[in-house]
């Protein structure tokens, strides 16, 4: 399994990937904020929310450890883990969720007829769904970035890597002429991180920020155990 | 079928338990040919009546159709996925046990359908064309049908049906009328292609509302305006029409009065020729509207009011809305 | 043989007030449904009580009890035809059109389920403008291929043994229904090249069809086991649906044989003994699916992977825990108490009941498999719950209402009992005695 995937990372320029240092990370969604500006995601609304539809392509998932009052909270931020070996892409019956060249798993949103497969086959239920259309209370919708389409009702959707910006910071650097630079990329989220919990890059360039802490000895993958070969790293926490 | 005129069609109807065979033997013996007999049953009879075993045929088309249908699955599930060799979750492009799932699936498919093609042609192909069923057999009879017999064999054959045992015995005219199946074949086609013509028109998701680049300028929401619980909720103090009253009026002037009228009654100067008359801009319908609502109407347009979303502004939406909100039911325009 | 026909063309008279009322009843529910479909349609997926994790439920729930009942027909003259029972005789038809009806039904519960299902042409693989073919290594794809197949050659299979009494139909019964018997009878005359291309086809079709009935719930079970969900990926799934979907099938036979004989009086020709037949090979798949159920989980509760006790626990005794023993109850308990009573499969009303009993608690042992599993991902921070809202409710009473009155409505055009089957039928026992 993971000869064939340093296989295919070989043949691919890039490989993006992103390291979570929990224990930076304060828990402070400013990263959930600032995907929700950047991708045009929709605002549920307060009765959606209870209804649990409240669409987020990151969240902190929090934990809580130990009995009352000796009680601990842990958390930690979850968003789509560009797997590898996606098990949400071979289910989707039209293409609609596929591996680019570039390592990502893309949605391909008008392929998608909502079969909500994905969904299903998502360990970590990073993918959401569009229960209705998107709404932007008046004059919200002059801020939605037409760099990203507007998903309609009944399609899935998940976090990109702001593949918009991906796409932005590539084309500037072919237009300079030179290779992507560690840095020239960043996502909303790790562009708004106040910890810098966030680092993203390519980790096929072996001197890249990424490349270098998810060498860490603190490094795990979410599920590991699953063969998902997910391009997230987590770093753990040092505790006490 | 050229000679129809001297050659006849006999029907014969038998008990259940007639001796068909002997009489079968007998009217060859009369020099009549087996492929002019026709032996009609309630339900499939038993090998020895019928002398005949199953042929082979059907089971070599079907074995056919079935090694067609696995090339048909080959090509959705091998072929395509090499013509768009898109990756997914690792998996091979082209996946043996995939190709094996599908292209059973379409062997069987082609199987079924191509055997009951042929059971269907075989059973139109073996319809005696002189005669119409014999509902009689039914009630549990047999019917032996002789057709394309010459005038001088007819009396020889009704002999040796008679001698059989037969109870009815018929002439039946070559002609007959059938009972042709009427092919709405050509309908189906059409509909399927109308059908086609509709799932080309893909809209979905084209236009966007986000703001794109070299777009007109939008001129959407009034300064001031905070969005909340599913729409705008306008700051009404802001861009009340009593803060600067000139505007207001010039504005009601030029986009109002052709149709309202000065007095915002409802009789302009244009008001006369439209078909349906402005509203009364100080009934107590319309007094009941809060001046956001007036500010929709505007912006939208209501019934024969065309929407004012590009000609004015938020802004100067927002004014006139406060301003017509401000009119009086008996008083004239409202003065700042 | 003149009995027959009249006996086996009487349920083809017009109905009379009953039968419309009936007729009208059901369309009013039909109705109801049809318009919480395109009250969803209108305004979204969100009308469902969906939420993520559970992205599948009610729809996909209905859609595999829906796929289960057909194989009643399928099974019951496929496997019966080809053992050559005798007793299948009056039974055969009778569960061929459930068959149909119910595969009709089953696909459209998957329209119902799609996000967008006015893109549902994108699953037919075709050169097309957006050029792209399905992947069909989507599970769903081979959904797709299967359940294609399955109904038109269960369309064929209902169709071939009813060419010869359409024609029996077309010379008896007049008015609109004459040409159209007409065309159905493909000229048919009875003569023995035809009975001889009539009775290949059916012996070359038959055992194909079993075999596309196996592959189908096979499959259908794939779409779950394929997956990573806990609960779901496990590989007894595809024999455990099928003998399920068998389980469902003959339960609904048994009501259907029930209202046919009462409602037409045909006590002469589904006598008891057939009941009592039907009965024996109920207990036999009770017995076979409580075995398959049994391994499945004896697998989880000894292995102890935590996700997976998730779901067991909350079957066994958390969250779905009355759902879980009533289904228990229905479909294991009662059908083992009650038909293992040589008296009591002698009982057309029992039989009735307990035909119900099974088919209630399938369709709760559908929605269990989908959603204990589903509500409880491996991060349990998105742990959840599921109950269907009104319009899922409205939809699947509407579904099932038009299945009903499509077989109420096809009773009065089709001989409800194969005619010369049970003329063939009546000969050979005539001969044998």
């Amino acid at each position: 399994m993971s000869a064939g995937q340093e296989k295919t990372t070989e043949a691919r320029p890039h490989r993006w990937q992103m390291v979570i240092d929990l224990d930076r990370c304060t828990g402070c969604e400013a990263c959930v904020v600032a995907c929700h500006a950047e991708n045009n995601i929709r605002i549920s609304g307060a009765q959606e929310a209870a209804e649990g539809r409240a669409i987020n392509w990151i969240r902190i998932e929090r934990y809580w450890e130990g009995e009352y009052p000796d009680v601990k909270a842990k958390f930690m931020p979850v968003l789509c883990q560009q797997c590898a070996d996606a098990p949400c892409e071979p289910v989707c019956p039209v293409y609609a969720s596929y591996h680019t060249p570039d390592g990502l798993n893309a949605q391909v949103y008008n392929r998608c007829i909502g079969v909500r497969y994905c969904g299903n086959n998502c360990p970590y239920t990073a993918r959401q769904f569009n229960w209705f259309d998107p709404h932007w209370d008046p004059p919200l919708q002059e801020q939605l970035n037409p760099d990203v389409t507007v998903r309609q009702n009944g399609i899935m959707e998940k976090c990109t890597f702001c593949v918009q910006r991906i796409r932005q910071g590539k084309e500037q650097a072919e237009r300079e002429g030179r290779p992507v630079r560690d840095g020239d990329i960043t996502p909303a989220c790790v562009q708004s991180c106040p910890s810098t919990a966030l680092v993203f890059g390519d980790g096929n360039d072996p001197d890249s920020q990424v490349a270098q802490m998810s060498k860490s000895r603190r490094g795990f993958h979410l599920l590991e155990s699953l063969g998902t070969h997910p391009a997230i790293t987590y770093l753990k926490r040092l505790d006490e | 079928m050229v000679e129809n005129h001297n050659r006849v069609g006999l029907l014969a109807l038998f008990p259940p338990d007639a001796d068909i065979d002997s009489s079968r033997l007998r009217l060859e013996g009369a020099g009549i040919f087996q492929e002019q007999i026709t032996l009609l049953s309630p339900i499939p009879l038993a090998a020895p009546k019928t002398q005949a075993t199953p042929p082979f045929w059907p089971y070599g088309i079907t074995i056919g159709a079935g090694l067609v249908g696995i090339g048909i699955g080959l090509f959705f599930s091998a072929g395509t996925a090499v013509l768009y060799p898109l990756v997914t979750g690792g998996k091979p492009i082209v996946a043996a046990p995939v190709v094996g799932i599908i292209s059973y699936e379409t062997m069987m498919l082609m199987a079924v359908v191509v055997t009951f093609v042929t059971m269907i042609v075989r059973i139109r192909r073996a319809r005696d064309l002189t005669v119409d069923r014999e509902a009689r057999i039914d009630d549990g009879r047999l019917a032996l049908s002789v057709r394309d017999i010459h005038d001088d064999q007819e009396a020889t054959v009704r002999k040796i049906l008679e001698e059989a045992g037969a109870q009815d015995i018929r002439s039946v005219s070559a002609d007959l009328p059938l009972l042709e199946s009427q092919s709405p074949a050509h309908v189906v086609t059409m509909l399927a292609l109308c059908c086609l013509a509709v799932a080309g028109c893909s809209q979905d998701m084209q236009e966007q509302q986000s703001y794109q680049s070299q777009e007109a300028p939008r001129l959407h929401s009034p300064s001031g305006s905070i969005p909340r619980d599913s729409r705008t909720v306008i700051s009404h103090e802001a861009l009340a029409a009593h803060r600067m009253p000139d505007r207001a009026k010039e504005l009601f002037r030029i986009n109002c009065l052709p149709c309202h009228g000065e007095s915002g009654e409802g009789t302009g100067p244009v008001a006369p020729y439209l078909k349906q008359l402005p509203a009364n801009l100080r009934a107590s319908r319309v007094r009941a509207l809060s001046s956001t609502e007036i500010y929709d109407i505007i912006t939208q347009g209501k019934d024969m009011m065309p929407s004012f979303l590009g000609e004015l502004s938020a802004d100067e939406r927002m004014v006139l809305a406060s301003f017509v909100q401000s009119m009086r039911p008996d008083s004239p325009p409202a003065q700042p | 043989m003149p009995a027959i026909n009249r006996d086996l063309l009487a349920p083809l008279a017009p109905g009379g007030h009953g039968y419309v009322l009936l007729v009208v009843f059901l369309s009013a529910i039909v109705s109801a449904g049809a318009g919480a479909w395109i009250y969803q349609i209108e305004t979204g997926m969100g009308q469902t009580n969906l939420h993520p994790p559970i992205f599948w439920s009610a729809y996909i729930a209905s859609f595999v009890y829906w796929i289960g009942v057909s194989h009643s027909g399928t099974f019951i003259s496929g496997v019966l035809r080809l053992s050559k029972a005798e007793w299948r005789r009056p039974i055969t038809r009778i569960a061929e059109l459930m068959t149909i009806i119910s595969v009709v039904i089953a696909t459209l519960f998957v329209f119902y389920h799609l996000g967008r299902s006015w893109r549902w042409y994108y699953l037919i693989p075709y050169p097309n403008q957006r050029e792209i073919w399905p992947d069909f290594r989507s599970p769903l794809m081979w959904d797709a291929t299967a359940v294609f197949t399955y109904a038109t050659a269960s369309t064929i299979y209902l169709y071939l043994p009813l060419i010869p009494d359409f024609a029996l139909a077309r010379d008896r019964i007049g008015g609109w229904r004459r040409p159209i018997y007409a065309a159905l009878s493909l000229g048919w005359q009875g003569s023995q090249q035809q009975w001889q291309a009539l009775n290949t086809a059916i012996r070359i079709i038959t055992p194909l069809i079993v075999m596309v009935m196996i592959s189908v719930h096979s499959i259908v079970g794939y779409d779950f086991g394929m997956s990573l969900v806990p609960g779901w990926h496990t590989s007894i799934i595809a024999p455990y649906f099928v003998v399920g979907a068998v389980h469902s099938g003959l339960g609904m036979v048994a009501i259907g044989l029930y209202v046919v004989r009462r409602t037409y009086r045909l006590e002469t020709y589904i006598r008891l003994e057939h009941f009592d037949k039907l009965g024996k090979l109920m207990v036999v798949m009770t017995l076979t699916l409580a075995y398959l159920y049994f391994s499945d989980q004896l697998t989880v509760w000894y292995g102890k992977v935590p996700d997976h006790m998730a779901v067991l626990h909350s079957v066994m005794s958390g969250t779905f825990a009355v759902p879980q023993w009533t289904m228990i109850t229905l479909i294991y308990v009662l059908p083992l108490l009650t038909l293992t009573i040589p008296a009591f499969r002698h009982w057309p009303l029992g039989m009735m009941l307990i035909g119900l009993s099974i088919n209630v608690g399938m369709y709760i042992e559908r929605m269990l498999i989908l959603i204990p599993p589903l509500s409880h991902p491996r991060l349990s921070y998105n742990w959840s719950d599921y109950f269907p809202s009104w319009v899922e409710l409205t939809i699947m009473a509407g579904s099932f209402a038009l299945a009903v009155l499509l077989y109420v409505l096809a009773v009065k055009f089709v001989p409800i009992i194969s005619i010369w089957e049970e003329k063939e039928g009546h000969l050979h026992g005539r001969e044998s005695q």
